[in-house]
């Protein structure tokens, strides 16, 4: 066991710039599985539009047209009022603009799992 | 008037099975000749939705902004307003659920997507049933946070706005 170990040191100390190369590319390797494994269970990967496949549904990505928060502290005058009030308003606007989670559209209907008709049964029935 | 009572109940009895009763379920062949197409549509309505979530997110995440800015504004000016700051709180928390209830309903939907419907189509269909009760599941949350949004302003019109303008 020593005898190993002294031969990886001597190793290492004839290679220190290759096993310095290798050990850089080793620890990016696993720094890169992290973060993979981090994107993946918390859901930024959901929301990822540059996935292949989303190019069609980009465009329907709006960006935020707000450069400037509203302002935690100051008086509340009726300009602030006034400011607070067409924010919420434009807000309200959009999310009304904004489509749903409708289930209508993987019904069975929309998916066409329904049985077709027995034309055969209607006559014996008439 | 027995025959004619008999002839009725056979007629009703025949009619009964041969309408198809609401929310029967498809049988296998059909969901293996239609899955390969669901799937393609499931697929599309995958993307769609992420883009829906994207968009509604964003909003919300600026309206809970907006809302904090606001009810720190009131408290540095002194004003009371504890129904705005619970109208806050239960945004906040809907919110995190709507998060939450999304990366699963993907998850799911995603299974059932990549699915191979045409070996268990039962199962298949039972997974799509799943996969609407999660959306239903989103599309009531999203109208509450909605209605959530709605209510912090009728509130604030009533109870603050009187106040600052008194003020």
């Amino acid at each position: 066991m020593v005898t190993k170990f002294h031969r990886v040191r001597e190793f290492v100390v004839a290679h220190q710039f290759a096993c310095f190369i290798i050990l850089c590319v080793v620890i990016a390797l696993v720094m890169t599985l992290i973060s993979l494994e981090l994107y993946r269970r918390s859901g930024a990967i959901k929301l990822d539009m540059s996935r292949p496949g989303y190019e069609a549904v980009r465009t329907e990505v709006e960006k935020s047209s707000d450069d400037q928060p509203y302002d935690s502290s100051g008086p509340l005058n009726d300009s602030a009022i006034n400011d607070f009030e067409n924010r919420i308003k434009k807000y309200q606007s959009e999310l009304d603009e904004l489509g749903t989670y409708d289930n209508s559209i993987i019904s069975d209907d929309s998916l066409n799992l329904t049985e077709p008709a027995e034309s055969s049964t209607t006559e014996v029935v008439q | 008037m027995k025959k004619v009572v008999l002839y009725v109940s056979l007629v009703v009895i025949t009619l009964a099975n041969i309408a198809v009763p609401a929310g029967a379920v498809p049988s296998d062949n059909v969901i293996r000749a239609n899955c390969q197409s669901i799937q393609s549509v499931l697929s599309q309505i995958e993307k769609t939705d992420a883009a829906l979530r994207i968009n509604r997110g964003r909003i919300y995440n600026e309206v809970l902004d907006l809302f904090y800015a606001m009810n720190s504004r009131l408290a540095s000016n002194k004003i009371s307003a504890p129904e705005l700051v619970s109208i806050t709180s239960d945004f906040d928390s809907q919110l995190a659920d709507f998060r939450d209830d999304y990366n699963d309903y993907d998850d799911d939907l995603n299974e059932l997507i990549v699915a191979e419907c045409q070996d268990d189509p039962g199962d298949f269909y039972n997974q799509l049933i799943n996969v609407r009760d999660e959306r239903a599941k989103l599309n009531d949350e999203i109208a509450s946070l909605d209605q959530l949004v709605d209510d912090y302003w009728t509130k604030f019109n009533d109870n603050v706005r009187s106040v600052v303008d008194g003020n």
